[in-house]
């Protein structure tokens, strides 16, 4: 079986500080890899693949002539309302696709990193995440993945199937003015914007734009008289544990259970 | 005999002269149209003798080689036209073709004399056999022109054979691209230069303008360049002070302006099928990369089979290549016109420059920054924030620096200076856009003309008269490249406006306590692009202090290795451009460098171990009204 | 002091014990004066157990084991869930892969363990339907799972897309009984919604050490375990794991950094403990612009952005650019000749003396617990 159609799933992202629209980095990093494994593919054989990159929004949104930018020759667009949820009518049009390339987590709406998750169930199709790199294999796609502490693992998946990019992977995005002046953006006529969402794991969330510290859940402690006095007197010290005094055995002896109080380190 | 051979030689070469030029032309015509008017032709005698001379007579042994050698060839060769090409055979002409050939040996002895010591700038190969030729030529011509009647035959066939070789390397040059193909397309470049306005004493400093909805994306191949270009690569002598004066060069990162100019004529004159490399290249290669294998021809991409994008990414574009060349080539168009095709078809800008090129587009500063939190610095210095319908006399434009901690003391300095002096001066707040001039210097000229058009918009809506700025970036760009796109304003750096007021009384100053010897470090972009040096000493001399030079400053000041996006593509070589800077303070044992500009300070300042403090000259005349008061 | 009085005095701090229920116990008769402290043991036999005997509800909690261990963003989502349970409600955890340790005092009151799905093998629809099976046969009220990336974040995901009628939140940063939120509009808005079904943890959102311990009662996992035993066609197949030595770890990845500045003089010495820590290099720019260090380990603000949960700071005095560039690391650690440099008021604990020297005895005190670990094994 071999690649027919990739599509690439592009999100809008919006800039924290300036608020400007922008691509979404993970996005830019899943339709790069799809261009990539495009071309190649195409140099390798006469039959033609298809890298399709598809936003589920407006668009006249700014953030889509980034992509343009970054590669895209044309972008199209399935109308959605804003902060609709957009799994039935992406699913609608993701049929008889091979690939499903996306980033791990949007910058705009709830960036849950739900959506493909939900679009895999929707139509049934494997999903691998934290995907680096892939290559397409005799019998599917062979996905690197990433795992925390330099673990990597290869994996090979069946198609259809929805590939997730992890933000590490080694991808050099370049945005090319040349290609944005080129680039098109197209609407899929057909479409209607979308109902409000069935799903109810999109649950009502209510936001706040101002960001503040996240309180630490703890435990409430039954501690004694004098315990809860040190912790009411003692206040946490923000700088942290100076140790001025002792030689060099001593305060190297300071620093590994320090390590070790924290677990980080396995010995 | 005689007479008629030399008639027919002068005749022959003039011929080959006349198609080697036909052939060369058909080459520069390969690029693209430029304006251009005939009648430049007339002014190329003025422009030789003042433009050009006024570069060459920096070195005053080799601009009294080069008047002896070229004017005795020159006269030679007229003089020759007349008496045989015309067929007048007059003896008194042949006495002063001898007198032209006699100062035109004496020249060529001093040219064998240097070559026999070249600098290492210097290039070798057909360039070390050219007194030889030139020899040839004026030794022939003198044998055929003395006064005797009947020469041996021997002698006479020696002196046509000489006068053969001679005429060759004349006559050939320019067809072949042998080295006397710089006395034809020297002149011509002369006429016919891209920047006009640098014969009309004026400085031409502004990168040309892009029309981006034509889809003008830069030089791609050779013949993107426009024609007059491509001629003024041909005008390279190899001198190699270009190389010699390279900051680049001299870090070790791998550029060399005159290979690069060598490397775009080897692109305009291969043949396609050829395949020829560089390898007849005989000066300093680009530092770190081999000579041989790299090759080109007028219609392939240039990157990175002719050159490597490092080499381009490597320039400051402090213009020190410029300011140096003799035959006026204008590096740094060719180096900024080559990143733009990079940048707007590839976006291949290296290291942290894409990172830099979207922090520009998506948040207006360099570093993604709140443009909001630009003014912060001044808080408390009650300063004015422009708006539209609140005229002010000066606006002071703070730059990227704004957002550093060190540069806000030079920005507190200069406003505590602009209140002593009573001025009606506000701040642009969080109007202000970067001026886009680091992405212009990337060769993001989408960028740029965005931000461009952004600022000149916000600038029409406000009041001023005037704009200041500590920033010579900001002061360029506003300057000199904002005029192209319709914005036009007068930009005063700091120390130009507190050397005004300073002379005119209105700032009252102090002598300073300040008892380091100090030096002055020259702003490329104030220096160079902008002209100002006096401005800055003028200042330094008001509050008393001395300024000692450094080997290399003013109009040749030595860069800080901070411009043209120099920093953000970070290209690697054997040391720091700020470390060999710091090196030329410490050579005359300074303790104190005065600056200018806030890019200057953070590269002085990132120098490590024991260098001489870094202060801005504005710092050093405020520290003069603390003490006042 | 004399006895001469022979006043009988009582030790105020003679020796006591703290019971089940934490309160304080002096023990009678005793004439040591040997003090207990308060117990600081892994088993909790002196905290109050907070079991409940006949639980008329469950939470589960499912994360994947490393190593036979839960780490320490898993012990928090099992510790969240502890905290909220009420008197009636009992914790259970579903482990994934071998389990060696004891998860009492990590506040599990029943523990069901599920060896054969470690997070180094890539079965999600094995997991997925054993996971199901499971909560099917438990009912929780709430599951709560870490968002990780060594199988849990994913886990969660396709178990809410299984569940489409329940709610669920993923990226969690804060959490209390009656709601969760977290940061979206990339990052720049705090969200709140009602604690939902299914809740995926970031990290550090809850403090592991509890005061309290729990039963741990090991179930039996069998019935789930059926599941694996099944041969189904997977979509998946595993090709192999690789380990990217520390050395050749992107920076931008690394979990342990040892970071050299201008104070460090002997590369040699900071390269052996960078290995012996297992940990990447990271350098200051002074030290890069002096040539020790290549510009790719370059950390700041115009280096590169860390997120390493240590960072051990070297001779870096900690200019703001690059405090900027390891503002997202967790523990930070710095010895430094000079205890006013900026870095000592970023760091979670600094040591103030001569760099060469510490290194050399941390790499004595490594070197000596690694072989007695190893003699131990």
């Amino acid at each position: 079986m071999s690649i027919k159609n990739i599509v690439a799933l592009v999100s809008a992202g919006r800039h924290p500080i300036s608020g400007q629209a922008r691509h979404c980095r993970n996005d830019s990093l899943a339709m790069t890899i799809g261009l990539a494994l495009t071309s190649d593919l195409n140099a390798e054989n006469a039959n033609s693949v298809n890298l399709k990159v598809i936003h589920a929004g407006h668009a006249k949104n700014a953030a889509l002539t980034d992509y343009l930018a970054l590669g895209a020759s044309q972008i199209d667009v399935i109308p959605a309302l804003e902060n609709a949820d957009i799994v039935d009518s992406l699913a609608e049009n993701l049929k008889n696709v091979d690939v499903i390339l996306m980033g791990s987590r949007a910058e705009s709406g709830q960036d849950s990193g739900l959506l493909p998750y939900l679009l895999a169930e929707k139509l049934n199709y494997s999903l691998v995440a934290n995907v680096l790199t892939i290559k397409q294999t005799t019998e599917g796609i062979e996905a690197l993945q990433f795992l925390p502490k330099g673990k990597r693992r290869s994996v090979k998946v069946t198609m259809p199937t929805v590939i997730v990019i992890h933000p590490l992977a080694p991808v050099q995005l370049r945005h090319a003015y040349a290609r944005q002046a080129n680039g098109h953006i197209s609407q899929f006529a057909t479409q209607t914007p979308t109902q409000e969402s069935k799903y109810s794991c999109t649950v009502e969330w209510q936001t706040q734009s101002t960001i503040r510290k996240p309180n630490k859940l703890k435990a409430k402690e039954n501690k004694s008289g004098h315990a809860r006095m040190l912790s009411a007197t003692v206040s946490e010290n923000k700088g942290g544990a100076v140790v001025n005094d002792g030689n060099s055995v001593e305060k190297a002896q300071v620093i590994l259970s320090y390590l070790r109080e924290h677990r980080l380190i396995n010995f | 005999m005689m007479n008629y051979s030399i008639t027919a030689l002068f005749w022959l070469a003039t011929a080959t002269l006349l198609l080697g030029l036909w052939k060369r032309t058909k080459l520069w015509r390969a690029g693209q149209p430029a304006e251009f008017a005939w009648l430049n032709l007339l002014a190329i005698p003025k422009r030789y003798f003042v433009d050009l001379h006024h570069v060459v007579a920096r070195e005053p042994f080799i601009a009294r080689t080069h008047v002896a050698t070229a004017g005795g060839a020159v006269a030679a060769l007229g003089l020759v036209a007349i008496n045989y090409g015309l067929m007048l055979y007059c003896a008194a002409l042949n006495w002063a073709i001898l007198a032209a050939t006699a100062i035109m040996l004496i020249g060529v002895f001093f040219v064998w004399l240097r070559r026999r010591n070249a600098p290492a700038r210097l290039s070798r190969g057909a360039w070390s056999r050219l007194p030889y030729s030139l020899a040839a030529f004026a030794l022939g011509l003198l044998i055929v022109n003395l006064p005797v009647t009947v020469l041996s035959a021997g002698v006479a066939v020696f002196a046509l054979l000489l006068l053969l070789v001679g005429s060759a390397e004349l006559a050939l040059g320019i067809g072949l691209g042998g080295p006397m193909k710089h006395a034809i397309a020297g002149l011509l470049h002369l006429a016919f230069h891209p920047r006009q306005e640098r014969f009309s004493g004026k400085l031409s400093t502004a990168l040309m303008t892009l029309d981006l909805t034509n889809q003008e994306y830069g030089i791609n191949k050779p013949s993107d360049f426009k024609w007059n270009q491509l001629l003024g690569f041909d005008a390279c002598v190899q001198c190699g002070k270009c190389e010699a004066a390279c900051p680049a060069f001299a870090a070790g990162q791998p550029l060399n302006p005159k290979k690069l100019i060598q490397d775009l004529v080897l692109g305009l004159s291969n043949d396609e099928k050829s395949g020829k490399t560089d390898a007849n290249f005989a000066g300093s290669p680009y530092p770190g990369l081999p000579i041989g294998e790299h090759s080109g021809s007028m219609h392939a991409p240039i990157v990175p089979s002719l050159i490597e994008a490092e080499t381009l990414w490597s320039c400051t574009t402090c213009r020190a290549c410029v300011q140096e060349c003799p035959m006026l080539i204008e590096h740094v168009d060719a180096i900024v016109g080559l990143r733009r095709n990079l940048t707007l078809t590839q976006g291949a800008a290296p290291g942290k420059a894409p990172q830099t090129l979207e922090n520009l587009r998506q948040t207006a500063t360099v570093g993604g920054y709140d443009r909001n939190a630009r003014y912060h610095w001044a808080v408390d210095l009650d300063v004015k924030t422009i708006q539209p319908n609140m005229p002010v006399d000066l606006l002071l434009v703070a730059g990227e620096g704004a957002f550093d901690m060190r540069y806000q003391r030079t920005l507190r300095a200069l406003v505590k200076l602009l209140k002593a002096a009573k001025m009606d001066f506000a701040v642009m707040g969080a109007l202000e856009r970067d001026t886009g001039d680091t992405a212009r210097r990337l060769g993001d000229e989408a960028t740029f003309q965005s931000l461009a058009k952004q600022n000149i918009d916000t600038f029409n809506s406000l009041t001023f008269k005037r704009i200041v700025t500590a920033d010579p970036h900001v002061m360029h760009s506003l300057k000199n490249e904002y005029p192209a796109l319709g914005g036009n304003y007068e930009v005063l750096h700091h120390t130009t406006l507190l050397a005004q007021l300073a002379s005119s009384g209105q700032l009252k100053l102090g002598k300073s306590a300040e008892t380091r010897k100090l030096t002055y470090h020259d702003p490329c972009y104030l220096g160079r692009y902008n002209g100002e040096t006096d401005a800055p000493r003028d200042l330094l001399k008001a509050i008393g202090l001395q300024v000692n030079e450094m080997e290399r400053s003013g109009l040749r000041g030595r860069c800080c290795g901070g411009g043209g996006g120099a920093p953000l593509t970070d290209i690697p070589g054997k040391q720091r451009i700020p470390d060999i800077r710091i090196q030329d303070a410490r050579n005359i044992g300074a303790e104190l460098v005065a600056v200018g500009c806030p890019q200057c300070t953070s590269m002085l300042e990132g120098v490590v171990r024991n260098r001489p403090d870094v202060l801005d000259i504005a710092e050093l005349v405020a520290s003069v009204m603390e003490h006042a008061s | 002091m004399s006895d001469e009085n022979n006043i009988k005095r009582i030790n105020p701090r003679r020796a006591y014990k703290i019971m089940a229920d934490g309160v304080k116990r002096i023990v009678l008769g005793s004439i040591s004066d040997f003090v207990a402290h308060e117990a600081t043991s892994h088993h909790g036999t002196n905290k109050p157990v907070r079991t409940p005997s006949a639980p008329k509800a469950r939470v589960l909690v499912i994360a994947h084991s490393d190593r036979g261990m839960l780490d320490d963003h898993a012990r928090q989502a099992l510790a969240a869930a502890a905290i909220l349970a009420d008197a009636n409600t009992a914790v259970v955890v579903l482990v994934l892969g071998e389990l060696r340790e004891d998860l009492s005092n990590a506040g599990a009151d029943e523990v069901l363990v599920i060896a054969e799905l470690d997070y180094q093998t890539f079965q999600p629809d094995v997991e997925v339907s054993c996971a199901k099976t499971i909560i099917a046969s438990i009912v929780p009220k709430h599951i709560f799972m870490p968002d990780n990336l060594i199988g849990d974040g994913d886990l969660g995901r396709r178990l809410i897309a299984c569940y489409p009628e329940k709610s669920a939140a993923t990226h969690v940063i804060e959490l209390n009984n009656v709601q969760v939120a977290n940061y979206q509009l990339g990052g720049t808005s705090l969200a709140l919604t009602s604690l939902p079904y299914i809740v995926l943890l970031a990290a550090d959102t809850t403090d592991s050490r509890l005061a309290f311990s729990a039963a741990a009662q090991k179930l039996d996992s069998t019935f789930a375990n059926q599941n694996t035993a099944k041969s189904q066609k997977s979509n998946y197949t595993n090709l192999g794991m690789q380990t990217i030595s520390a050395a050749n770890i992107a920076l931008e990845e690394a979990d342990f950094i040892v970071s050299a500045g201008n104070g460090v003089d002997n590369v040699t010495t900071l390269q052996a403990l960078a290995a012996s820590l297992d940990a990447a290099i990271g350098a200051s720019r002074v030290a890069v612009d002096d040539g020790k260090f290549t510009r790719d380990k370059q950390i700041g603000a115009t280096g590169k952005t860390v997120t390493a949960s240590t960072y051990l700071a070297i001779g870096i005095s900690g200019a703001v650019q690059h405090l900027q560039g390891i503002k997202d690391c967790r523990h930070v650690i710095a010895i430094n000749r000079d205890n006013s440099a900026p870095i000592i008021k970023r760091a979670d604990l600094s040591v103030i003396g001569d760099a060469e020297s510490i290194m050399q005895e941390l790499i004595t005190a490594i070197a000596q617990v690694k072989s007695s670990a190893q003699e131990a094994a």
